[in-house]
């Protein structure tokens, strides 16, 4: 049972701010993606049930080694970094088709992506690699069982208000998984001790034989700029606001002291002003 | 009979669209359930006519299912030229693999530019499989697509968790985009359209599904975990005391809520820890959030900005959460929970 696990290197996201004065972003401290963590974690739990290897592989720059790293430090047997000037600012269909293609060259039997990546949350990288390989695809995984005998999954995909599909799967497969699916393990010193000697074997474009056909993106990010916050829905600019408050309104998307609605009744018009509101707002519906 | 993935007009002598013979058009995926329109498909409606406005295109919606055809009604007042229906006694339930694999076939001879789907638990799944399928451009989760003059199409996005916002430019045709519904409002359409049924005929092979589900778990809403619930009910010191969170757990039974609170609340063991919300807690986005009896510290609030409503119950008008919500009650939570109840219990029941 070998189980591939993507992992990516992101800015983390708690602490990363854009500073307007500079244009730029600041605070950027390179942390392996939280979701990653969990794939990682739940792989090595598989691996313990049922034996095999798990391999850690990421696309990105130099300093992405430093995941690898910790990968192996959690325990994985081995850590495969893709590496090359050329990758720099692809996106992340042209990142599934190079990983996808030198998962292709691997043995395998599940490959575990996280649902949607801390910093740009594309969701697409597992589909993408599932659509490569032509395998079997489930997201939103929050639990996984692995029978070996029959070679099939099967896992709790996550649904809306807490609703879960469980859908069986033949292996090999691939998964994206959820936050919810496990706790990150913590490993013992040995463990990260051994992971500390390991090699990471770092691939360029030459080494996986796409330099000659390079993958075309399919977006491209042409300005990274302040978040804009979105307007509010109940919003309109309101003539009567002062210029200080106008402008309060366009940063903020809506002056919210002013858009709230405030209600100082008796307990039953308070009530009967809060169904009210869930009404119109679509929240509950009157009985038919 | 027609070429797969042809669309036949059901009146069969209304000619052929623009839209078909240009290869562009604006399309969106309906979602439904019960045979009832997802309310968030409506939403998606009107983004797309908007889009379509500007690019000077039509707008069709997908809907897949099976007899889903009388649902197309909905859309004539959000002025959506057409729906291309699929329909098919195994298509009953969403199948992620057979899903993709008809809108591919409708997509290739059609090629609309855009291609809508709503950030949901189906829309994550079906818009990164119909791009890769397609090799086509995704945004997910894009907060706005701008179309200039010359019909270029930028979308923006927040990335690094909304401390930054991209500006993309799709490079591929077409521009699959993800958005959370729940931050559109309705646009009905000035001239509402008699919306027509377009039928396709698809290969719909059950066995491109080589995954198979085999069950269906449905949530206790009470019992949900914050950070996954539809309705959540929040409470803070202002409980004051267990006794009281008797009236609040009624309230969430009729409502289908599940309770959190602040981490007074936690502190004081009226509730659990793991129903903290904040940031030493859990991060809710519910469509609801009646928060009773919290002051609504940055702490608190923090983890909050992802509800869509937000409706206070507190005794001090001054209370920091009034900034916040969207409906600010000023009275005390021990007399207006069970008041609320007790009216709820009445006349209405939950919309889901
Ligand atoms: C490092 C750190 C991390 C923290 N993390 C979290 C966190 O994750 N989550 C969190 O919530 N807090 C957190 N806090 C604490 C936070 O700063 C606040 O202290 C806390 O949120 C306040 O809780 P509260 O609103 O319930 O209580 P209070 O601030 O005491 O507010 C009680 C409110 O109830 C109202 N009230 C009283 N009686 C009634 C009544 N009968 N009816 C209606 N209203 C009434 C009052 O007007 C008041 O507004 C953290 C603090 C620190 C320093
Ligand atoms: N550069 C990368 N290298 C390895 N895995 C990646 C990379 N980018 C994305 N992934 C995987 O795909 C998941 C989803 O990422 P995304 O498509 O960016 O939302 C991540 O959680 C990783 O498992």
């Amino acid at each position: 049972m070998n189980t591939i696990v993507c992992v990516k290197q992101v800015p983390d996201c708690t602490v990363v701010k854009y500073d307007i004065r500079t244009n730029c972003l600041e605070n950027v401290h390179y942390i392996m993606d939280p979701i990653d963590e969990i794939s990682v974690s739940e792989a090595l739990k598989i691996r313990e049930k049922n034996g095999g290897e798990v391999i850690a592989i990421t696309l990105g720059p130099p300093r992405a080694d430093k995941v690898m790293r910790s990968c192996l430090k959690m325990g994985v047997d081995h850590a495969v970094h893709l590496c090359d000037d050329s990758f720099d600012h692809i996106d992340s269909y042209a990142t599934s088709r190079i990983l996808a293609s030198h998962i292709s060259q691997m043995k395998y039997d599940l490959i575990l992506c996280g649902n949607q990546s801390m910093d740009e949350g594309n969701g697409f990288v597992g589909p993408g690699i599932a659509g490569y390989l032509k395998l079997p695809l489930v997201t939103a995984v929050t639990r996984i069982d692995i029978f070996t005998d029959t070679m099939t999954a099967v896992v709790h995909r996550r649904l809306k208000g807490g609703d879960r599909e469980i859908i069986e799967s033949p292996l090999p497969a691939v998964l994206t998984v959820e936050t919810m699916l496990t706790s990150p393990i913590y490993p013992r010193l040995r463990t990260i001790l051994v992971g500390l000697k390991k090699d990471i074997s770092t691939m360029d474009a030459r080494a996986l034989g796409i330099d000659k056909e390079p993958f075309e993106p399919a977006i491209t990010v042409t300005n990274i700029s302040q978040p804009k916050p979105r307007l509010k829905k109940t919003a309109t600019i309101d003539s009567s606001m002062t210029a200080q408050e106008r402008m309060r309104f366009l940063m903020t998307g809506g002056i919210q002291q002013q858009s709230s609605k405030v209600v100082q009744k008796s307990p039953e018009a308070a009530a009967a002003d809060i169904i009210q509101f869930l009404i119109d707002n679509g929240i509950i519906s009157q009985k038919r | 009979m027609s070429e797969h993935g042809e669309i036949t007009s059901q009146e069969t002598d209304v000619p052929l669209n623009r839209m078909e013979t240009n290869g562009t058009g604006v399309w969106f995926f309906i979602e439904h359930k019960d045979d009832e329109v997802d309310e968030g498909s409506l939403k998606l409606a009107g983004e797309a006519r908007l889009l379509a406005d500007k690019l000077g295109q039509e707008t069709t919606g997908i809907i897949i299912g099976s007899g889903v055809e009388g649902l197309v009604g909905r859309f004539g007042s959000y002025g959506i030229d057409s729906a291309i229906v699929v329909e098919d006694d195994r298509l009953g339930s969403y199948i992620g693999e057979t899903y993709v694999d008809i809108l591919s076939q409708l997509v290739e001879p059609n090629r609309p530019s855009i291609i809508l789907f709503a950030a949901s638990t189906i829309g994550n799944d079906l818009a990164p499989r119909l791009a890769a399928k397609l090799e086509a451009a995704l945004v997910a989760n894009y907060t706005e697509i701008e179309i200039d003059k010359e019909r270029k199409i930028t979308v923006r996005k927040a990335i690094y968790g909304g401390n930054a916002q991209a500006t993309i430019a799709p490079l591929r045709s077409p521009l699959i985009g993800t958005i959370d519904t729940q931050s559109l409002s309705e646009q009905k359409a000035k001239s509402p359209k008699d919306t027509r049924v377009r039928k396709a005929s698809v290969r719909i092979e059950p066995k491109t599904s080589t995954t198979k589900i085999i069950d269906y778990l449905r949530a206790d809403p009470c019992a949900v975990c914050v950070s996954e619930a539809e309705i959540v009910i929040g409470v803070g010191k202002g409980l004051g005391c267990v006794e009281n969170l008797d009236a609040v757990e009624e309230l969430a039974r009729v409502m289908g809520a599940s309770i959190g609170g602040s981490r007074r609340a936690t502190d004081e063991r009226w509730i659990a820890d793991e129903r903290r919300i904040g940031l030493t807690g859990k991060t809710i986005t519910p469509r609801l959030y009646l928060v009773c009896g919290i002051s609504g510290a940055f702490h608190h609030t923090l983890s909050i900005k992802g509800a869509n409503l937000k409706v206070a119950v507190n005794k001090d008008v001054n209370a920091p959460i009034a900034k916040m919500a969207d409906l600010m009650i000023v009275g005390d939570m021990q007399e207006i929970i069970p008041e609320l109840t007790k009216q709820l219990r009445e006349i209405i029941k939950p919309a889901t």
